[in-house]
């Protein structure tokens, strides 16, 4: 315990400096030196504080106190070096607190991230997440889901249209296999580098998805 | 672009066209959320008039597709559904990553829910239990008692230092669009706002302008 908070950074810097767009798979061993290292800090400062109140006790039997907290207050001002011992371990479990729960926020939205610009979730990223962090991913999905629905909320898919809207067309390069798919001129086979002239927003789901890439090249066109 | 082509474009009389005045409205209320620092009220008559018609057009849009000669009309009001459709869901996507990011505060704070719609304010109530169940499944659930609670660091503290407030007075651009008289900036300092003018200052002192649209953010 010789530098306190130092593994609570250490996690929190594993996932501030990691790619923006990627998950770090779930640190569990840190997670755990940093819960007991709360730990041991607690256990120090019950033990402080017991001290103290052995020697209050024993004093108390001397004189009389009007009550217990003030007797505390007196006991701790007596003793000004238990009194810092009890602060340090208590700023530190505070300390360490926060960063848990910002390495834990910084994964939360990464992880929304995922669920806005690829719907559906990655096998990379499902096995970077501890299975807690699934079951919220998957009920965020399902909050999201259910406000951008027709019935209950407003009807929007909202992770479309992240840009503003260009050309009614777009020049797209088939990059992955998809087979036959329905598009309003009829059905289209998706096959590996066909270049295509498509609807935007009819190209944009297969864009997101990975099937097509926007093709800038002019002679295309 | 061929004049000749373009005869039919003007005449749209028969459509139902978006009333512009409520474009420009939810273009700038989408400007003012994006720049205020706060969450702003929900322009839900705009946004219902603006859906209106949108559906209204899309519908007439899709009565174009079989006539061929109809087509460049078609594309060119397909273009501008395209684009309201797209206004709307930046206004809606911007209030809800606001939404989402004070939770806690607009959950803990009667004057926030008022400004937000009825499905906005579920959808703010279900994140927030679902991240303050998150954070105790992961975190808080392993700390000592006294450390358990989410909006506060420990059991002692005076208020909920753990919840996230914007920022009140950040800095923000104003534009006055109406004459405003003066505008209390401190104890002793008052700010002449007229017309047109412009200013790069703290939001605090404007919010209430900017709830009545005589300023606007840019």
């Amino acid at each position: 315990m010789s530098a306190f908070g130092k593994r609570g950074v250490e996690l929190l810097k594993e996932v501030v400096n990691h790619e923006p767009d990627m998950l770090p798979s779930y640190n569990e061993e840190l997670v755990r030196l940093v819960f007991s290292e709360i730990d041991e800090h607690y256990v120090q400062a019950q033990r402080v504080l017991s001290a103290v109140n052995c020697n209050q006790q024993s004093q108390q039997e001397g004189e009389e106190e009007d009550t217990g907290e003030q007797a505390e207050g007196g006991g701790l001002q007596d003793k000004p070096a238990d009194a810092v011992a009890m602060v340090i371990h208590y700023e530190s479990i505070a300390r360490n607190k926060r960063l848990l729960l910002s390495y834990i926020a910084q994964r939360v939205e990464r992880l929304k991230n995922v669920r806005w610009q690829h719907r559906e979730l990655p096998e990379s990223v499902a096995e970077a997440c501890s299975p807690q962090e699934l079951e919220f991913y998957h009920k965020y999905d399902q909050l999201l889901t259910k406000h951008m629905s027709k019935h209950e909320g407003i009807g929007h898919d909202l992770t479309l249209d992240i840009l503003p809207p260009g050309d009614n067309f777009v020049a797209v390069r088939v990059v992955r296999d998809a087979g036959m798919q329905l598009f309003s001129s009829g059905p289209l086979g998706l096959h590996e580098g066909a270049c295509l002239r498509l609807p935007a927003d009819e190209a944009q789901p297969f864009l997101i998805s990975g099937v097509l890439k926007l093709d800038n090249r002019k002679e295309f066109i | 672009m061929d004049p000749s082509q373009a005869t039919p474009v003007p005449d749209e009389s028969a459509s139902a066209p978006p009333p512009s005045g409520d474009i420009e409205l939810l273009i700038q209320a989408t400007l003012n959320e994006k720049n205020a620092p706060e969450i702003l009220e929900f322009k839900q008559d705009v946004v219902d008039r603006l859906q209106g018609a949108l559906s209204a057009q899309e519908e007439y849009v899709e009565a174009l597709e079989s006539d061929m000669c109809q087509e460049l009309r078609r594309m060119v009001l397909s273009l501008e559904n395209k684009r309201v459709r797209y206004l709307l869901k930046l206004y809606h996507r911007t209030r809800l990553q606001k939404i989402e990011k004070f939770a806690a505060s607009i959950v803990a704070d009667e004057q926030y829910q008022d400004r937000l719609s009825e499905s906005e304010m579920q959808y703010c109530r279900d994140y927030f239990v679902l991240l303050g169940r998150h954070f105790h499944g992961m975190v808080l659930d392993h700390l000592p008692d006294d450390f358990r609670p989410l909006v506060k660091l420990t059991k002692l503290s005076t208020h909920d230092d753990l919840i996230l407030r914007p920022k009140l007075n950040t800095h923000v651009f104003v534009k006055a669009v109406d004459n405003c008289g003066s505008v209390l900036l401190n104890e002793d300092l008052v700010l002449d706002v007229t017309q047109n003018d412009l200013f790069i200052m703290r939001y605090e002192p404007m919010a209430h302008l900017v709830r009545t649209g005589q300023v606007v953010l840019i």
